[in-house]
């Protein structure tokens, strides 16, 4: 049967003019800034706090005049009553029917309540971002994931359900377990971290004889929970390994799923703006930026998530606008290259500002290096060193120092910094399921 | 689309909540009738923000 040609999920919200679409985010703004006023002590307090009431919110320019929250708030307020999720919450207690947990990368994990609406509604969302991937009823699609106190794939699973697909929750299987299902099921769609979909490609090689591109039936892969699908030298090494498309997508447990590639892949990221509300704030001046090409800080809200709303949300991820259109024809704005980096994680190291992403893309960029790498920034004395730990790929060892000085070069043009190098015996670096932590910074824990 | 099929979608969006309220209602103190509505409820919130919505901006 052939597969459904239609291009939009939802074409009265995809396709919708800019000015609608920005009288659509005012009303919706309006709304749930409403609802968590009057359903939430947190905000009722936070707001009354600031002068604001919900009344004072008439155009999108005053959405600015809210203010923002962070993820040390959401912390705090966990101390409170409603157990376990403190008086953020807006729903009664009794209403909420899931508990999902951030995975604590940043510091004390951020609990989630759920309604049963808001679980629809995270699952819808994500038909929006697998339709347009191209995802039908048609594919059998695969989540070698834990199923864990995550939120990350359950999601997905269900938006994948909800869209009209065969969805096989890969779970409790090891590694080699998961390829085998998917080449037997004749899957032909996984969603997994970037760094799970190399690896999965190197278990296939490695310890099955088995040629992902070639053995198996993959024909899309959805990336997410990490910026490799967003850094084309990674995504290249995804669908060379298995032979299939790789769409990024990005999402916050304490918001949703707020973007995602379409088929056209143009460079950038659309941001599902008929459910959220992206704003990018500079650095330095705290100005709103509405121009392309421009970095700064992510400010999101979620329209519709009522248990625990998320209103000006300080994601402290970089983002710019794209300069681009999308010829897809949707017109939810594009964020350009996906997440830059995070504003907590762009760190000073010999004076320059270094963002771990561009390691990462030099790295993957370079096809005689393994896919695993990790860097360690420490103190010699009185000053910073780098160390790069890298893989030289099985077969490639008599290259070792040409490879070495190319990969050095790439990195001072990148970064404007210098690194030791080390070269660690292939497969011997950690490997990840979820949440890569490939970038260590010792210097404080030194001092 | 066409803008009377909007309203008229929204019309029977609308028909659809206010009759699974009164189904809540009348099956209130059973369980299984109360959760079957939620549920059917969840999906008529998810037709209002895709529909609905959209034909006030319209």
């Amino acid at each position: 049967m052939p597969k459904d040609q239609r291009i939009y999920w939802n074409p009265l919200l995809e396709t919708l003019p800019r000015e609608k679409l920005r009288a659509l985010q005012t009303k919706k703004f309006r709304r749930i800034l409403d609802w968590a006023y009057s359903n939430s002590p947190f905000y009722r307090n936070f707001y009354k706090e600031a002068g604001l009431e919900p009344g004072d919110i008439k155009t999108f320019e005053d959405i600015r005049k809210v203010p923002k929250m962070e993820k040390g708030m959401m912390r705090e307020v966990q101390q409170k009553d409603p157990f376990p999720y403190g008086d953020m919450i807006a729903v009664p207690i009794e209403k909420v029917t899931a508990f999902r947990q951030t995975s604590g990368t940043t510091g004390t994990p951020v609990y989630q309540a759920c309604t049963w609406d808001d679980w629809e509604w995270w699952a819808e969302t994500w038909c929006y971002i697998l339709y347009a991937q191209g995802y039908r009823e048609s594919d059998r699609v695969f989540l070698p994931f834990g199923y864990n106190i995550f939120v990350a794939f359950w999601a997905a699973h269900y938006g994948a359900e909800r869209l009209g697909c065969e969805v096989i929750p890969g779970g409790a299987l090891n590694t080699e377990a998961r390829i085998l299902r998917m080449k037997d099921l004749k899957c032909t769609a996984f969603m997994a971290t970037p760094t799970y979909i190399l690896g999965m490609a190197e278990t296939a090689k490695n310890k099955l004889g088995l040629d992902p591109a070639r053995d198996l039936d993959i024909a899309m892969i959805t990336s997410a929970g990490e910026p490799g699908g967003c850094i084309p030298a990674t995504k290249k090494r995804m669908e060379e390994a298995w032979g299939a498309k790789v769409y990024d997508h990005i999402g916050l447990t304490e918001v949703g799923s707020w973007s995602y590639e379409c088929t056209e892949q143009p460079g950038g990221q659309h941001v599902l703006e008929a459910y959220f509300l992206v704003e990018i704030e500079d650095l330095e001046t705290g100005e709103i930026i509405e121009k392309p090409g421009r970095n700064g800080k992510m400010i999101i809200t979620s329209f519709d998530r009522l248990a625990k709303p998320s209103i000006r949300f300080d994601t402290k991820d970089v983002i710019r606008w794209a300069e681009y259109d999308c010829p897809c024809g949707r017109t939810f704005r594009l964020i350009d290259g996906g997440i830059v980096g995070r504003a907590d994680d762009i760190t000073k190291v010999k004076g320059v500002l270094l963002a771990p992403t561009a390691i990462e893309a030099v790295v993957r960029s370079i096809p005689e290096l393994g896919p695993e790498f990790e860097v360690i920034v420490s103190k010699k004395g009185e000053l910073d060193d780098i160390l790069l730990r890298v893989e030289i790929m099985p077969g490639k060892e008599g290259e070792e120092q040409s490879i070495l000085s190319h990969l050095k070069d790439q990195l001072r043009v990148r970064t404007n910094l210098g690194y030791r190098v080390e070269v660690h015996p292939y497969g011997s670096l950690p490997r990840y399921e979820v949440k890569a932590k490939r970038f260590k910074d010792i210097r404080k824990k030194e001092t | 689309m066409d803008i009377s099929m909007l309203e008229e979608m929204c019309e029977l969006i609308k028909k659809m909540r206010r009759d699974a309220e009164a189904l809540k209602a009348k099956g209130k103190g059973i369980m299984a009738v109360e959760k079957a509505v939620d549920r059917i409820l969840a999906n008529v919130n998810l037709l209002e923000i895709n529909v609905c919505d959209v034909k006030e901006v319209l």
